[in-house]
């Protein structure tokens, strides 16, 4: 789980930082990769995701990261965020 | 020139390149402001307009009707030809005294000391309190921006019928995005008696085919 507290060091303070993804909570991809992938209770959907990173859940309300995270979660989630990709899937819309 | 060695002083810092912070900073430099560094959180310069991929944009300033992206990218060019500097991935995490900007970029985390100081964020989704479309919302309820970056952006569709909350100008960006995407949605909808804009504007919906609903929530 990434460390979501101010009071100590967030993953967009330490080195190595390749993007910020969600700006309102600082929210890296390296963040959410470890959420998708690296945990041993990984996200099965974006309701998961957002609570593990908080990404969408700032004040713009994921009016600039939610394309991005389309892009990054694709494949991952039982219900993606892009229907097409759901399609590919044979997911029943 | 989209600069790639971190720069450490500056005269001016705008934060946000954006059309506002575009435009500011050609009239600087025009004005003979020499040391001007534009920070941009995204990968590409140019703000909003980037994911507006229908018109009409730059009829006052360039005399034609453009989309979002050409807008910008002229925006954009024009600022590059004057030797403005914009720093792309470059996310500002404080502004301290004196101005004494915090940033961090894929270079980590660094200082930027700037006599002045413009910030060019521009407009902002309504706060949270407002719309209330995060937390635990259901998938498939999305802020017009959300979309934008999506069906513009992303080339990805996330709804095939949605309803639209709202009779603003940026509902109708949001008609047109769905068009772009070949997305139908089911209705506008309007609490107050009349559509928000002006009726040229309102009988898009009717072009459309969505059915427009006021006086309804």
């Amino acid at each position: 789980m990434p460390n979501l507290a101010e009071h100590i060091e967030r993953d967009w303070q330490k080195p190595g930082v390749e993007e910020i993804v969600c700006h309102c909570e600082m929210v890296t991809k390296r963040e959410i990769k470890k959420a998708l992938d690296g945990s041993t209770l990984p996200a099965g959907s974006m309701e998961g995701l957002k609570r593990r990173t908080r990404a969408t859940m700032g004040r713009c309300q994921g009016f600039y990261c939610s394309a991005r995270l389309a892009e990054l979660t694709e494949g991952k989630f039982a219900e993606s965020i892009d229907i097409k990709s759901d399609k590919k899937k044979g997911v029943a819309k | 020139m989209i600069a790639t060695i971190l720069q450490k002083q500056c005269d001016v810092a705008i934060i946000g390149s954006g059309p506002a912070g575009i435009s500011a900073a050609i009239t600087l430099k025009k004005a003979g402001v020499d040391n001007i560094v534009v920070l941009e959180r995204e990968s590409e310069a140019g703000g909003i307009p980037r994911h507006c991929g229908h018109i009409a944009f730059g009829f006052k300033k360039y005399k034609r009707i453009l989309t979002g992206p050409q807008y910008a990218k002229n925006n954009i060019a024009e600022a590059i030809s004057l030797g403005i500097k914009i720093q792309l991935n470059t996310t500002v995490t404080a502004l301290g005294e004196g101005g004494r900007l915090s940033l961090v970029s894929q270079q980590g985390v660094y200082e930027l000391n700037a006599k002045r100081v413009l910030i060019a964020t521009g407009t902002r989704e309504k706060p949270r309190s407002a719309r209330f479309v995060s937390g635990d919302r259901a998938l498939g309820i999305y802020n017009t921006g959300a979309l934008q970056g999506m069906v513009y952006l992303k080339q990805k569709i996330p709804f095939k019928r949605p309803l639209i909350v709202g009779t603003e100008i940026v509902s109708f960006s949001a008609l047109l995005t769905c068009k772009k995407g070949g997305i139908k949605p089911v209705a506008m909808i309007e609490e107050n008696p009349k559509p928000s804009v002006r009726w040229p504007i309102y009988y898009g919906a009717h072009l459309f085919g969505t059915p427009l609903l006021v006086s309804d929530r």
